[in-house]
């Protein structure tokens, strides 16, 4: 693919769009191509969205109520019946169902997590983690059109650029037709999510399955407070146990930090896991098998019973 | 209810090795079947048990794939019966085209429902399930984390970032399940036994349909540059050590 110039983005937030649009300006090759917008939500982001620096927006109306999914066959169809060469989505579950539908229309597959993204001479490069983040892949479109799901981490990387902004929008209102997606929505609820942002905290204690019950973890707690550190885990004490939030695991599928110091307690130190902390200045562990895998990712480690060791831990340092 | 699940054979991260260039050696890790993949086939089983119907498995994949212990590892979590679509040509596939092929064989089968997990254990793009059922045509929905029958009727929780949603499903359909929707059991030697007796098909790529072209090559897949640690490990846990510790870690906030 050596020509992009009909790009089209896409997220269900309408803060997105301004990154979005910002990382498919970099992607064209000429100077009239042109960046669509397309929403599907209510008119309330209209004013949003039309200074996110897109050339033309596609606005699919759809209240509150109603299933996102009723809307999907009507957004594939605008984009699809506008020949892109590239589309571009901010990710999340729902995203990630829309681009794998829109990619089957395309016969293509998705370009999914992508951490980086450059047009180059022989087409459009894109860099994800594979192996549980053991690698990273790089991958480039050989034919187009190229559909990538863009990684949180790459968005925020972009979202302080605002020289697209300056940009007019063209907007068109767009009925989508009655939906056909064998889904009927019966009820919906919001989930509580906790506030809680470990990528901005300096000190971040993480837990694994070494912790026997919900209720241990004040020790961990404990030596939180001494450090003013938060409190991490691995996956399967966020979804597997749920005695901590999801919001709350770090990892390749989960939070991604780089923090001046991390704890590691009672967790074996798997790839998936230590993906998202070996970035840290400084790794601690504390692990009851001296051949667990997390001492030769330590810098400092002790072979314990975090039962014994926490609480002496936290005294010295108190 | 006759229920499809479907896996995919990884190699197994833990083995995974990384050469002095960056590149991975995947030759001494063991293939096994995606962590997440048993997830479904739990799910696939436990409601042909509800239901009164059937379970069967749906691979795609290299050689590997008819290795016997992958086979009897597969089939002793439940299922009746396995299909496997075996070709090199499939090893080296991407997700569209492992999807088109899936999509193909499934036009063999008769189902009501089927069953993928959130993503492979390797590359875990998580696409496999949604491109199977816009491949196939029919009813497609991820993130489920709970499935429901009520009489003929499928009813699914999907649990998004910020929302929980209860649908229902026309039938048939491709679903993609969470990795917590249950806690996969494990087999007993009784089953692994009775997995030997089970039937499996085979299939080429070219008795269910064509692998169609991909789009994206790859150009390389390198490990990231890891930070030196310094390895002080105190190998007990006397309180000089604990003091030591506690040092170490004054220092490093
Ligand atoms: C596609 C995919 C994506 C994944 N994504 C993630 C992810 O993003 N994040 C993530 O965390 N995981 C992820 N996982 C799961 C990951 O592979 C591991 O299974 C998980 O991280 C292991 O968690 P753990 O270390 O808590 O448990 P375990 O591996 O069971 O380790 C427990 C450790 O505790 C130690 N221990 C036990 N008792 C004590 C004691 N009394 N005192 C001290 N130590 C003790 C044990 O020696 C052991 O090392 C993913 C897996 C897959 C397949
Ligand atoms: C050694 C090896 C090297 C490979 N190299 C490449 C490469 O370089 N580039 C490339 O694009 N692809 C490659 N592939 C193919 C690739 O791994 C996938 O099969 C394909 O991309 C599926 O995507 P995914 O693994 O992310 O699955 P996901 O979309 O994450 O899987 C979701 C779910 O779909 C189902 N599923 C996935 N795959 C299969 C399957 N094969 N059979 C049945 N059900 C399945 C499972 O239920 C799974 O939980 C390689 C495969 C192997 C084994």
């Amino acid at each position: 693919m050596n020509n992009c110039k009909n790009i089209w983005v896409m997220s269900e937030a309408a803060k997105d769009y301004p990154a979005l649009c910002t990382l498919a300006r970099t992607l064209c090759t000429t100077e009239d191509a042109k960046v669509n917008a397309l929403w599907i939500g209510s008119t309330n982001d209209q004013a949003a969205l039309e200074t996110a620096g897109a050339d033309r927006l596609a606005d699919i109306e759809r209240s509150e109520e109603e299933l996102f999914e009723n809307y999907s066959g009507c957004a594939i169809g605008t984009i699809c019946g506008d020949s892109p060469d590239a589309v571009l989505l901010a990710t999340s579950k729902r995203m990630r169902l829309l681009a794998a539908q829109l990619a089957a229309a395309l016969e293509t597959r998705v370009i999914n997590d992508a951490t980086a993204l450059v047009q180059e001479e022989q087409g459009l490069l894109a860099e994800h983690m594979v192996y549980g983040g053991s690698a990273l892949r790089r991958e480039r479109v050989s034919r187009a059109p190229a559909v990538v799901l863009v990684s949180d981490s790459l968005l925020l990387a972009l979202a302080t650029d605002d020289r697209a902004t300056a940009t007019t929008t063209v907007s068109e209102r767009i009925v989508s037709p009655e939906g056909s997606s064998g889904i009927t929505l019966q009820s919906r609820k919001a989930r509580t999510v906790e506030a809680v942002n470990l990528a901005s905290v300096p000190c971040v204690i993480s837990v694994g399955r070494g912790f026997e019950k919900q209720e241990d973890l004040q020790l961990a707690q404990q030596l939180a407070d001494c450090l003013q550190a938060e409190i991490g885990c691995t996956r399967p004490i966020a979804e597997g146990m749920g005695w901590m939030s999801h919001e709350r695991y770090i990892g390749v599928s989960g939070a991604m930090l780089k923090p001046e110091l991390f704890i590691a307690v009672g967790l074996s130190g798997q790839i998936q896991h230590m993906v998202g902390a070996n970035r840290a200045r400084t790794i601690i562990a504390l692990n009851n098998d001296k051949n667990a895998p997390i001492f030769r990712q330590a810098d400092y480690g002790i072979v314990g019973d975090l039962y014994a060791v926490l609480p002496r831990l936290s005294e010295a340092l108190r | 209810m006759k229920i499809v699940a479907c896996y995919k054979i990884v190699p197994d991260a833990q083995d995974i090795a990384v050469r002095f260039d960056g590149s991975l050696d995947l030759e001494r890790s063991e293939w096994i079947i995606g962590e997440y993949d048993l997830v479904a086939i739990e799910a696939a089983t436990r409601l042909a048990e509800v239901s009164a119907g059937s379970a069967v498995l749906l691979s795609a994949g290299g050689k590997e794939l008819t290795d016997s212990k992958l086979i009897k590892s597969a089939l002793s979590r439940g299922a009746q019966e396995l299909y496997c679509v075996v070709d090199q040509a499939v090893a080296n596939a991407d997700a569209f085209q492992i999807a088109s092929v899936l999509a193909q064989a499934l036009k063999k089968l008769e189902y009501d429902l089927v069953i993928c997990g959130e993503g492979s254990s390797d590359l875990y793009a998580q696409q496999v399930g949604p491109l199977l059922g816009s491949l196939a045509g029919v009813t497609t929905i991820n993130a489920v984390s709970k499935i429901d029958i009520q009489g003929n009727a499928v009813i699914v929780e999907r649990t998004l970032e910020r929302e929980v949603e209860v649908l229902q499903l026309a039938l048939p359909a491709v679903i993609s399940v969470t990795t917590d929707i249950n806690l996969p059991r494990i087999p007993q030697l009784k089953d692994i036994l009775a997995a030997g007796k089970k039937p499996v098909t085979i299939w080429s790529v070219s008795d269910v349909g064509a692998l169609p072209p991909s789009n994206v090559q790859t150009v390389s897949t390198r490990a990231p540059s890891s930070i030196e640690r310094q390895q002080v490990i105190y190998e007990d846990a006397s309180e000089e050590n604990i003091k030591k510790l506690a040092l170490d870690i004054k220092a490093a906030r």
